[in-house]
């Protein structure tokens, strides 16, 4: 989930093209609304038969500006300033050629459709285009009324309508091309904020594999050094080698979610676990490892690490702390997981009253499952024994197999 | 909640909070406007006035309909509701109605009327922060009450048009600016939605990002930790054997090591930003990592945003986090800041408000510098 903000360039360009829509709806209303004038004023002087031509000429403008409204393409904005100039010229000389006392009586009728000429806008991104726009249907207006005035010899009167028009609307692109300006300078980048939150939540993700891979590693192998007889065992040295090497390379830090885990490195797995067991062997604990369940499960890399590394971790507080000589492991599978028990008969603990500062079983086991979306439950009391219960989900099941467990 | 549905219960300003914080003043625009406009035409009818102090007196109702508007949309104000909205409007009416009655009777060109255009600038000054169908039936029914206002007192004594004439002349400026305001409001609220919704905003973390990490990972928390037992190991591991000295220095790496592990994993992302500033972070059941992604970066960027306004005490600035009955986590941030309360609001508006889109009860003390929020129990976040 991300801050619910928009970049200000989209949020402008969005609000630009709102003011664009707003315009264009204007232009609709006008001309939706001067048709019942239109009828009143000619029908009130008894011009009736004046009606068909500049009804027709607003009907035209007025289907035109609707498709406008929603198709704003630059092209049709054209055909709608050239159309409606000579529109608005016709409208004009027909009413005039009925009444010429209109043009001083109800110049408010004659003028609406020269209005609409002003409130064009093409699907403007800018408050300048839109401003630019509105600057050409303006101009287009006013030719028309200069164009009426030569042809019907009058003074030329364009009326306050286009005007007000221009002014209404230049003033609210200056405020939005303001509002702009300071969003620019008052308001953070959100996206590069979301950016470092990402970046800082992945390096928190990674530092816990930093603490878990430094308890197993390096915590063990002091532990080891402080119980070691003077003369290190030469599988001692390479474990200590290989631990170092681990470390030193850190590729385990970058292994991504993305890998998917194939059947081979299903074999893998299982052939990590068999060597984990004979490690554990070495060291004086016999591990059991039982199996059931029907079918291939596929891994993320990052569930199968996790599996590993958390098995380890088991069998080590089995060796280190159960009193035990020996271990259990069940491989079950669900359905849509994986689960893997490891049991032992030994001292057992009060799982609640392991202290924060003991990391081994958060860090190593719990925090490792859980952040590859799967569960841990622990069972231990004093003197019966625990079982660890991890589930991680599996990422895909290949097929149904007699002997597909590990 | 549908989004076609959503597209009608919120603002053009709840969408985007942002861009209508500041500062240029869009109501102050709008009144601006009615006087200009409004004077103008008073003064070009007025011979047509039985008491041109009654116009101007309407032409002041109009334009503080507009200044209220502007009062009650400052930066963490609640939002406008029916009530308030209904109010500016009928502060409007009010005035189309002291104008109608003062040019009643009179010759006097209905076209020339200013007071229908009142309504349509309180209807634009409103247009970011009400919803669509808030401004069609508030800009509507005031509209309507404007025709009927003058079609009541003007539209006898009128010559050149007839009722229907008179109708559309009075609701001419007003309808043209409450259906431009609504699809307005209307266009940038849908716009907004599908933007906001849009799957390509949800980035993850791409191989980039988890190798820039990886780098600082392993070069800072890493090294730290392996910087002594490493080397130590690794002389242990050429020398095959073991001192007793050797012993007692293992277990003492292993201490530390052990105290460094536990720091660590009790190191929230707020305890990271507080070690590099002055920030004091009260955070005991490390409630800071039930936060999801967005109210982190809502938050460290009001705090960055707090630690670099001038005249800031950064030492006195505590963020506090508790866990609430409910389970959600309350969090509070305090500071003593030197800024007066304008500009400190102003300052510190955007942050809030992007705060706001992802926090729940977002409060603000105006005067001391607190703010609290609720963060939701986690699987009840929105």
């Amino acid at each position: 989930m991300r801050v619910a903000v928009l970049p200000r360039d989209q949020a402008a360009l969005v609000i630009t093209s709102a003011m664009a829509i707003a315009v264009r709806m204007g232009s609709v209303a006008n001309l939706a609304l001067t048709i019942p004038l239109l009828f009143d004023v000619l029908l009130s002087r008894g011009l009736s038969a004046a009606l068909p031509i500049p009804f027709t000429i607003l009907v035209v403008m007025l289907a035109l500006s609707l498709v406008m409204v929603f198709k704003p393409r630059p092209w049709l904005v054209g055909a709608f300033l050239a159309v409606g100039a000579i529109g608005a010229v016709v409208f004009q000389l027909s009413l005039l050629a009925a009444d010429p006392g209109l043009y001083d009586d109800a110049l408010f009728l004659l003028n609406r459709p020269a209005i609409s000429l002003v409130l064009v806008a093409v699907g403007a991104t800018t408050w300048l285009s839109g401003l630019i726009w509105i600057l050409i249907g303006f101009v287009a207006s006013t030719l028309a009324s200069v164009a009426v005035a030569i042809i019907a010899t009058q003074p030329l009167r364009t009326g306050w309508g286009p005007i007000l028009m221009v002014i209404f609307y230049v003033v609210a692109y200056l405020l939005l091309a303001r509002i702009q300006a300071l969003q620019r300078q008052q308001v953070p980048d959100f996206e590069e904020l979301d950016a470092e939150t990402r970046r800082h939540a992945t390096e928190e993700i990674l530092r816990d594999r930093v603490t878990a891979a430094v308890h197993d590693t390096l915590l063990n192998d002091l532990a080891f050094v402080m119980n070691s007889p003077d003369a290190l065992d030469a599988r001692v040295v390479t474990r200590l080698r290989e631990d170092l090497s681990t470390l030193r390379g850190a590729e385990w830090l970058r292994t991504s979610a993305e890998v998917t885990v194939v059947d081979e490195v299903d074999a893998e797995l299982r052939n990590q676990v068999m060597m984990i067991v004979s490690e554990m062997q070495w060291r004086g604990l016999t591990v059991r490892v039982t199996g059931s369940g029907t079918a291939v499960r596929h891994l993320t890399s990052e569930a199968a690490h996790a599996v590993l590394a958390a098995t380890r971790a088991c069998l080590e507080n089995v060796l280190r702390h159960s009193g035990e000589t020996t271990a259990e492991i069940d491989l079950s599978y669900g359905p849509k997981d994986v689960t893997i028990i490891i049991a032992d008969e030994g001292s057992g603990f009060i799982p609640e009253s392991v202290p924060d500062d003991r990391l081994g079983v958060r860090n190593s086991i719990v925090n490792r499952i859980t952040a590859v979306g799967g569960t841990v439950k622990i069972w231990s009391a004093p003197g019966a024994g625990t079982s660890i219960v991890m589930r991680v989900p599996a990422q895909l099941v290949e097929r149904e197999a007699a002997d597909a467990t590990a | 909640m549908p989004l076609r549905r959503r597209y009608f219960k919120q603002s053009a300003q709840s969408i985007d909070p942002i861009s209508w914080f500041t500062g240029t003043n869009v109501p102050l625009a709008c009144a601006a406007l009615v006087v200009v406009y409004g004077f103008a035409l008073i003064a070009g009818q007025w011979g047509a006035s039985r008491a041109p102090v009654a116009q101007l007196a309407a032409l002041v109702l109009a334009a503080g309909a507009c200044v209220l508007v502007q009062v009650i949309t400052r930066p963490m104000r609640p939002p406008v509701g029916w009530v308030v909205a209904g109010l500016v409007f009928s502060l409007v009416v009010a005035a189309v109605a002291l104008s109608a009655l003062d040019y009643s009777g009179t010759p006097f060109a209905i076209e020339f009327w200013w007071a229908p255009s009142a309504i349509t600038l309180a209807t634009a000054s409103l247009a970011p922060y009400l919803t669509a169908p808030k401004l069609l039936v508030l800009g509507g029914s005031a509209t309507s009450a404007t025709i009927v206002i003058g079609l009541s007192l003007l539209e006898p004594f009128q010559d050149s048009w007839g009722v229907l004439g008179s109708a559309v002349l009075i609701g001419y400026s007003p309808i043209i600016g409450v259906l431009a305001t609504v699809m307005f409001s209307y266009s940038i609220v849908s716009t907004m939605s599908r933007m906001l919704d849009s799957p390509s905003r949800i980035a993850v973390a791409g191989t980039a990002v988890l190798d820039e990490a990886a780098n600082v990972v392993e070069r800072v928390t890493l090294a730290q930790l392996s910087a002594r037992a490493a080397p130590f190991l690794e002389r242990i591991a050429d020398a095959g054997v073991v001192s007793p000295e050797e012993r007692a220095l293992a277990g003492q790496l292993a201490r530390r090591i052990r105290d460094d592990l536990v720091t660590q994993s009790n190191v929230t992302w707020l305890d990271s930003i507080a070690h590099q500033s002055r920030l004091v972070v009260v955070d005991p059941e490390r409630r800071a990592l039930t936060m999801d992604d967005a109210q982190r970066t809502a938050l460290r960027a009001l705090l960055q945003a707090i630690l670099d306004t001038p005249g800031t005490d950064s030492g006195s600035l505590l963020v506090e986090l508790r866990e609430a009955p409910d389970g959600a986590t309350a969090v509070g941030v305090s500071l003593d800041i030197a800024l007066p309360e304008g500009r400190r609001i102003m300052h510190l508006a955007p942050y809030l408000l992007a705060l706001g889109t992802a926090v729940e009860d977002l409060r603000v003390d105006r005067h001391a510098l607190g703010v609290t929020f609720r963060v939701a129990p986690e699987g009840d976040q929105r």
